[in-house]
């Protein structure tokens, strides 16, 4: 019976086996569905008056996103969030810094501070605030047009922007190179935004300070700004109004500006130059030392120039080291030594201790006495690191993680002492 | 991907071979073609399984399969589960019928990494095959088969430029925004599948 039971199931199995087979024989083509994802930067066109007339809003301390510049200012730190903002912590006790507040400012990337001053971009437009009491931020000057790259028609007043956006699509005529243009956001723009500008005094004015990969900076009375391919220079002798005095044509690839010593000390892709700034208005280049197409910070101390070469997606040809010149003479730079690196970004120099970041390899410290034989000291691998900024109470670390601070009163050992993680909303 | 196709395959031998320690063991494995049909034409293909698991009865057979199929771009191996049962074991010819159920791995797939930044890759996909056919008992420890079924072999095959972001070790497909652009082809390979086989217990 069970047999029985058993040629009966498989009989009847076998036929309605058969059934749905004989019908999936006549449809046995591959199916194929493409879907096309990619970004691509939309133009986005913006009226000058738009946010000319908006207003720029101070808002209470926010969460770090994207943290890009930084720059210490007596006991505060200001964050910048490129293309939206500038965050105010107040860092009293390096181990607890406190967000205070956020200013609002569409489409700024940089920011330089000169007593008691902020000055930050807006599209097209530099502004100037009154930061001495920082609770109580004030915008005191707009100086309009003076990042004229961005216009793409002067005379209406409209400039453009882009704006990353996801397009997917099985349409086979969305296939990339078809619509749009793929998104093209190279390290350089990425990282330039980790900027800042070297330690200096000058006169009764007091500068902020900040780390290698900086494109707004001051320096005698004057606020230098680089784009990719030209240096502006402001006069700031009164500090409450800005005034744009002239422009520099540089070459391309532009990257970092580092003053020193009466002297700017410009990054760019190819090599760095060296302008006598002594002249503050105007300017004049002493030498062009040419390297490998590379990106590259540099800080410098009197005798020295330490300048990190790195290999990425804009510097595709490049090599991965730390070049240190002799700049004793800035008109004839001269190549010491250089030394193999595994990814370096930007660099800070405290005395007879450089520190270097190297990226996803994180962060090291070495002993410059010798530039002819730098001994490593210290690498702290699981940090992620982009710039540092050897600050009068600690060593400012920034990463795409965050942004920590280090005590380096102890050259040999650094010891942290408070991150700000980036937060996700 | 191949972590699961891995776990999977390990975890069923240990099932079957738990559960099948009082049943007699069998064998099925077969050769033969897949016929299917492409853009541009037809497509034939070699194919190789072999099944291994208990005689449940006279009539059913159940256990672990694994095979190779070599699609045009592409080498699959199969593996999952299979049913194999007899009308008629008895006879010197009987009706037989079969399932297969399982998932086609990419484990002969590498990724390419082009000297442009582009990566290229294939993940694998469900695998459904259900046969008819006949079987021809030769001796009393194995029996030829004869069968006709229809394949259904899904895979997804990937081409993609990640980010120029240096903090990304592993773009991750799933995350638009690892790409600058991605194409993702989901395929399923329709095939009647032709084999022979013999079945060894």
């Amino acid at each position: 019976m069970k047999k029985f039971l058993q040629q009966q199931f498989m009989k009847n199995l076998a036929v309605w086996a058969l059934l749905p087979l004989i019908f999936l024989f006549t449809a046995c083509e591959d199916e194929v569905v493409t879907t096309y994802s990619y970004k691509t930067q939309v133009p986005v066109f913006l009226q000058v008056n738009t946010f000319r007339e908006a207003d720029i809003v101070i808002e209470p301390g926010k969460q770090l996103e994207s943290p890009g510049k930084i720059y210490i200012y007596g006991d505060y730190l200001f964050i910048s969030e490129p293309d939206k903002g500038i965050h105010i912590l107040d860092n009293a006790n390096p181990a607890s810094p406190r967000n205070l507040n956020f200013i609002n400012i569409p489409g700024t990337v940089d920011l330089a501070i000169n007593s008691n001053v902020l000055y930050a971009d807006n599209y097209v437009d530099l502004l100037a605030f009154d930061i001495s009491d920082p609770r109580d931020i004030k915008l005191i000057k707009r100086e309009t047009d003076v990042f004229p790259n961005i216009y793409s028609n002067e005379e209406t007043g409209t400039i453009v922007t882009y704006k990353d956006t996801l397009v997917t699509s099985v349409d086979a005529n969305m296939m990339f190179g078809h619509w749009g243009r793929p998104a093209w956001r190279t390290d350089m723009m990425a990282f330039t935004t980790f900027a800042n500008a070297g330690a200096s005094f000058s006169g009764a004015q007091s500068y902020g300070q900040g780390g290698s990969m900086a494109r707004f900076t001051l320096l005698n009375n004057h606020l230098y700004a680089v784009d990719d391919r030209k240096l502006r220079v402001f006069d700031v002798n009164t500090p409450a109004d800005p005034n744009f005095v002239t422009d520099v044509s540089l070459g391309w690839g532009i990257e970092t500006i580092f003053p020193f010593d009466n002297k700017l000390f410009i990054g760019s892709m190819t090599g760095m130059y060296i302008y006598d700034a002594s002249d503050p208005a105007s300017p004049t280049q002493m030498s062009n030392y040419q390297h490998v197409t590379a990106c590259d910070p540099v800080v410098v101390n009197e005798k020295y120039a330490f300048v990190t070469l790195r290999s990425g997606v804009t510097c595709r040809m490049g090599v991965d080291q730390l070049q240190i010149l002799d700049i004793q003479d800035p008109y004839n730079p001269k190549l010491l030594k250089s030394y193999p690196m595994e990814n370096p970004h930007g660099l800070g120099l405290s005395g007879e201790h450089l520190y270097l970041a190297e990226g996803k390899f994180g962060l090291k410290s070495y002993d410059v006495t010798n530039v002819m034989n730098i001994l490593p000291v210290e690498h702290i691998d699981d940090f992620r690191s982009v710039d540092i900024i050897p600050g009068p109470k600690s060593l400012i670390v920034i990463g795409p993680d965050g942004v920590c601070q280090f005590n380096y009163t102890q050259k040999d050992k650094l010891e942290k002492l408070s991150c700000i993680t980036v937060g996700f909303q | 991907m191949k972590q699961l196709s891995t776990a999977l395959l390990l975890s069923l031998i240990t099932i079957f071979t738990s559960f099948g320690q009082n049943l007699p063991y069998v064998n099925h494995s077969e050769v033969g073609v897949l016929i299917g049909q492409v853009e541009d034409g037809d497509r034939v293909n070699f194919s190789l399984q072999t099944l291994h698991g208990v005689r449940i009865n006279q009539n059913h057979d159940f256990g672990f399969l694994v095979g190779f199929d070599r699609y045009p771009g592409a080498k699959i191996v199969p593996f999952g589960m299979g049913w194999r049962g007899t009308l008629r074991p008895e006879n010197k010819v009987s009706l037989f019928a079969g399932f297969d159920l399982g998932y086609g791995s990419m484990i002969l797939e590498r990724k390419i990494i082009s000297e442009w930044g582009q990566h290229s890759w294939f993940e694998g996909g469900l695998m459904v095959h259900p046969t008819v056919g006949f079987q021809f008992r030769k001796r009393e420890s194995s029996t030829m088969i004869f069968s006709l079924g229809y394949k259904r072999q899904g895979t997804t095959y990937f081409v993609g430029s990640p980010i120029n972001d240096p903090w990304l070790d592993f773009p991750s497909p799933s995350n638009p925004d690892h790409w600058h652009s991605i194409r993702k082809d989901e395929i399923i390979l329709r095939s009647m599948s032709v084999k022979l086989g013999f079945i060894f217990h």
